[in-house]
């Protein structure tokens, strides 16, 4: 099945990368006359659906897709169709009261929170989860790269005489609260960014995703894993792929709880998976301009009003400022982290569909794994040293005696290794 | 009728060509199905300049002399039509904007609070299709985001009737602009839609639609009323256009979630290609209701005042004209639909909010003293690059409206300088502007107590970080500037200011208006690289 999975990934990155008019492609059920059914299918996500009449013949999208000898049904997901519902006005409700232990100060730090950092400070997103640099085994703050990095493109991407940023100089602090839009006193102060998975303009991206430096005097042990607004309290491991891969299959119960909609999740406020393996496109700034990413392999999930049933779906799984949040999947009651909700689909003004990078692609690519509560160690700040690189680069890392130094923007600054 | 303006023309026929063109736009306004239109006069060859310009201007008079005679009505209909709505009480309309079947559109008097139903029967969007509106003195229109048209009626008489004209798709802008979410009557042909971006937070694309022929021209007037992500808006709730050329919206903006009225000006600037922004007043005060289905407030004008009608109870406030702005609530919860919007006629929006006249003070000369909320503030260190200046007069922000410089300012120019201002009485918040900066310019501002707070208002290429302000690196010739608020938790005695100043001078002054703007932003961050030896940086990292 694992295989399989693989085929089905590779087939929607060859066909999002060869089809025209789309703006998505991800598996996930298949709808018939409105109504969700038991069958899997490619999903072509379109603007607008048009009768076979408007089409050209370059338009027509394959009825059955044929993925390493498997055929596989198709389906064409109009994103524009949907209608806001009497949903629970309570859940994802716009910085409203039940997201406002989310937006407040806090400490010791949870999930969930309001973050910003001195190169966002006019922006606010999510603390998601406290994980462990596996190569120190310090604790680090983990949330989106659009929450606290200003550009992070790889430099290979820039051009060296537009804008001229870097994470290092001066240090790109994270702030708990970040609501107040300017710099705060010094008290707000949590840590400093350390690391992000540069984004690629014209390659492939799977997360955008960073993490930061955490103080010892902002973290309990016996609490700081938890999510803000939820009543689990046990450490959250991250999911394995084979666990996310079967998202569809096992159906779990999701919960996130970000900065502006806060806790979402259960019965009250139920959220599941819409589809795998999607293919979308957003803009990131670069040097200042709005320029587009090709992202693969994101989690899609809805908040349906008939869980579990997807047919009729609710406004607001994610908005703005949410970025950054856990996505969590409950395994017969065991919780784990599945990914990091960094993106929403729009339709008509509002959001129906959130995206969240995969936990497995964040793990590996920024080299953490899951805090089990246990006391760990702590970066120190005064001790972060660069090297440069002559011009712009496509690499992440550059090892330089015996250290790996990860990339963080341009500077004119010169210390070769 | 392809009449067009020469050059070299007399005054004369200039003014027999607007006379022409006004016949004509009244001709527009005539149903177009019938086909009674024959010409009655004939055209000699050889004829002058202005005896064609008479031609044409009989034969337009001809077919409105046919119309009213043979279909329609006499034609003092038609004059008391025109000066009915001009001299009328209502101007304001008024829609349930999910109402299911059967749909209304309605007057409305904010005098009596009466709504004055008209029935739009067939031609109207389906049931429960949300909406939004916009009016002008001849013409309604509705759009429908779900369906992307826009529908026409023909505004006849008063108590107003309506004569469906036509249903005109709306298309995308360009990538990731396919929705608008606000509408208003911009003249009879067109309407200004504000589109957001469907991925950027914050950017907003503002174009002209011209509903008769389904083209949205950018071109005609492209101005981009917020932009810029983080400090632009989420949302455009409602926009007006006035008849003092002024555009003003509600909206949210990004990074705050604060809503708030913001006024524009009509005028194109070509350096920016955009509006530029006169006056912002937070509606923090009037907090939308969490309840409410559809969150938002609908700004128009009614009898020389402005109003906002806020959803969900429809409280209707109406905002003060000139500073501070004053919001008072005047007619509490109507009870009507949480989806009721409101909006006004462009011909009605006869007012706007005045802009609040340039105010400002002079920073004291080198050892010098001046008066200051009723405070002595004093020199009393200054060293390196500090000038006294005589002059004083308004400074263009590149990004924003005008700065007042007034007279004798300080000057900071060179490097590297100090300057420090003695305060007779602690304060804690004081307003201080700067214009003229250029890349690499930096400041850093400290008090007897501690570090400030800063925080910037309309920045342009500057960044604040910290206690220090920072120019962008794309500053230069002076093009950085902005507003910056200084506050401490204890009241400060002492400020002082240190830095270095490249390039052209730099003014700085006191602000005369301390109780700020509610809404603070700040640029993004850049560093603060010399521009040469472009290298890409590594960094890694220990524990303790």
């Amino acid at each position: 099945m694992e295989n399989n999975f693989e085929d089905i990934k590779l087939k929607i990155m060859e066909l999002s990368e060869t089809t025209p008019n789309i703006n998505s492609i991800s598996y996930g059920f298949k709808f018939v006359n409105g109504q969700q059914t038991n069958e899997l299918s490619i999903m072509y996500g379109v603007e607008k659906k048009k009768p076979l009449s408007e089409l050209t013949p370059d338009e027509v999208f394959p009825s059955t897709i044929d993925v390493n000898g498997k055929t596989i049904k198709t389906d064409v997901h109009e994103v524009g169709s949907m209608q806001l519902l009497a949903c629970n006005p309570y859940c994802g409700q716009i910085a409203g009261p039940n997201s406002a232990a989310n937006r407040a100060y806090t400490r010791p730090l949870k999930g969930g929170l309001s973050i910003t950092s001195t190169n966002t400070i006019s922006t606010v997103g999510t603390l998601g989860f406290i994980a462990v640099h596996t190569e120190t085994q310090a604790l680090v703050g983990v949330t989106n790269n659009h929450v606290l990095i200003q550009d992070s493109f790889y430099t290979s991407d820039r051009d060296l005489s537009g804008i001229i940023q870097n994470e290092y100089n001066p240090p790109n602090i994270v702030y708990q609260d970040g609501e107040s839009g300017v710099i705060p006193p010094s008290n707000f102060r949590v840590g400093q960014s350390v690391r992000y998975v540069p984004l690629s303009r014209n390659g492939r991206n799977f997360v955008d995703a960073a993490m930061f430096s955490l103080e010892s005097e902002d973290v309990d042990i016996n609490t700081s894993y938890q999510t803000v607004g939820f009543s689990y309290t046990q450490p959250l491991p991250f999911a394995t792929s084979s666990e996310i891969n079967n998202l569809l299959i096992t159906n779990p119960m999701l919960y996130a709880s970000g900065r502006t909609t806060g806790p979402k999740g259960g019965a009250g406020c139920p959220m599941r998976i819409f589809s795998l393996f999607s293919t979308t496109v957003l803009t990131y700034k670069l040097q200042g301009v709005p320029t587009y990413c090709y992202f693969l392999d994101q989690l899609t999930f809805v908040k349906p009003e008939n869980d579990p049933s997807l047919s009729i779906l609710c406004a607001k799984p994610v908005w703005f400022g949410d970025s950054g949040s856990a996505l969590i999947a409950d395994f017969n009651g065991v919780r784990k982290i599945i990914g990091l909700v960094f993106a929403g689909g729009p339709a008509g003004g509002e959001f129906y569909y959130g995206y969240a990078n995969r936990i497995d692609h964040v793990a590996s690519d920024l080299g953490i794994e899951a805090w089990d509560g246990t006391a760990k160690n702590y970066i120190d700040p005064g001790s972060i040293i660069y090297k440069t690189t002559i011009n712009g680069s496509s690499n992440k890392t550059l090892s330089c005696e015996g250290k790996i130094y990860w990339q963080v923007g341009l500077t004119t600054l010169s210390s070769p290794c | 009728m392809g009449i067009s303006k020469q050059i070299g023309w007399s005054q004369e026929s200039n003014l027999i060509y607007q006379i022409v063109k006004q016949t004509e736009y009244i001709n527009k306004l005539l149903p177009t199905s019938q086909s009674y239109y024959t010409t009655r006069v004939s055209k000699m060859i050889g004829w002058s300049t202005e005896a064609n310009l008479y031609y044409e201007w009989l034969r337009s008079l001809d077919r409105l002399t046919q119309h009213y005679a043979n279909c329609c009505a006499p034609i003092t209909t038609t004059t008391t039509t025109t000066t009915e709505f001009v001299s009328r009480e209502w101007c304001v309309w008024s829609g349930d904007s999910t109402a299911t079947p059967p749909n209304y559109l309605s007057e409305y008097s904010p005098l009596t609070n009466q709504l004055t139903d008209l029935r739009l029967g067939v031609n109207d969007f389906p049931g429960g299709t949300e909406f939004f509106g916009a009016s002008t003195e001849f013409k309604v229109w509705k759009y429908s985001a779900s369906l992307s048209e826009i529908k026409e009626w023909y505004v006849n008489s008063y108590p107003a009737s309506l004569t469906y004209s036509v249903t005109t798709p709306v298309g995308s802008i360009g990538p990731n602009y396919t929705t608008p979410d606000a509408i208003c009557g911009y003249d009879n042909d067109y309407v200004l839609m504000s589109f957001y971006n469907n991925f950027l937070g914050g950017v907003f694309r503002t174009v002209l639609f011209n509903v008769a022929t389904g083209v949205t021209n950018v071109n005609i007037l492209p101005i981009s009323i917020s932009s810029g992500m983080g400090y632009g808006s989420l949302t455009i709730a409602s926009v007006m256009v006035t008849s003092t050329n002024k555009i003003i919206t509600v909206e949210q903006r990004a990074g705050t979630y604060e809503w708030v009225l913001r006024q524009w000006s009509l005028i194109q600037d070509p350096g920016m290609g955009s509006g530029i922004p006169e006056v912002q007043i937070s509606l923090s005060g009037i907090p939308l209701n969490p309840l409410a289905v559809n969150n938002k407030y609908y700004v128009f004008t009614y009898n020389n005042e402005i109003y906002l009608g806020r959803t969900y109870d429809s409280t209707l406030f109406k905002v003060g004209l000139s500073y501070p702005y004053t919001i008072t609530e005047v007619i509490p919860n109507l009870g009507w639909s949480q989806t009721r919007q409101y909006w006004s006629s462009r011909e009605c929006n006869t007012v706007s909010f005045e802009v609040v006249p340039p105010c400002a003070t002079a920073f004291p000369e080198i050892g010098g003293s001046i008066s200051y909320y009723g405070r002595t503030v004093t020199n009393t260190f200054a060293s390196g690059g500090v000038y006294n200046s005589l002059d004083s007069g308004s400074y263009r922000q590149t990004c924003a409206g005008q700065l007042f410089k007034p007279f004798g300012y300080i000057i900071f120019n060179g490097a590297p300088f100090t300057y420090e201002l003695t305060f007779s009485s602690p304060i804690n918040d004081i307003g201080i502007a700067m214009a003229i900066l250029d890349y690499g310019d930096d400041f850093t501002i400290t008090t007897d107590v501690g570090d400030p707070i800063l925080s910037a208002v309309n920045p342009c290429q500057v960044t604040v970080v910290g206690n220090q302000i920072f120019t962008d690196s794309t500053a230069s010739a002076g093009s950085g500037s902005g507003t910056f608020y200084i506050h401490t938790p204890t009241p400060f005695s002492v400020l002082t200011i240190s830095g270095t100043n490249y390039g052209l001078g730099g003014p700085i002054w006191f602000t005369c208006d301390t109780s700020l703007p509610t809404t603070t932003t700040t640029s993004s961050t850049t560093t603060m690289a010399p521009p040469s030896g472009f290298n890409t940086i590594y960094t890694t990292f220990d524990i303790y």
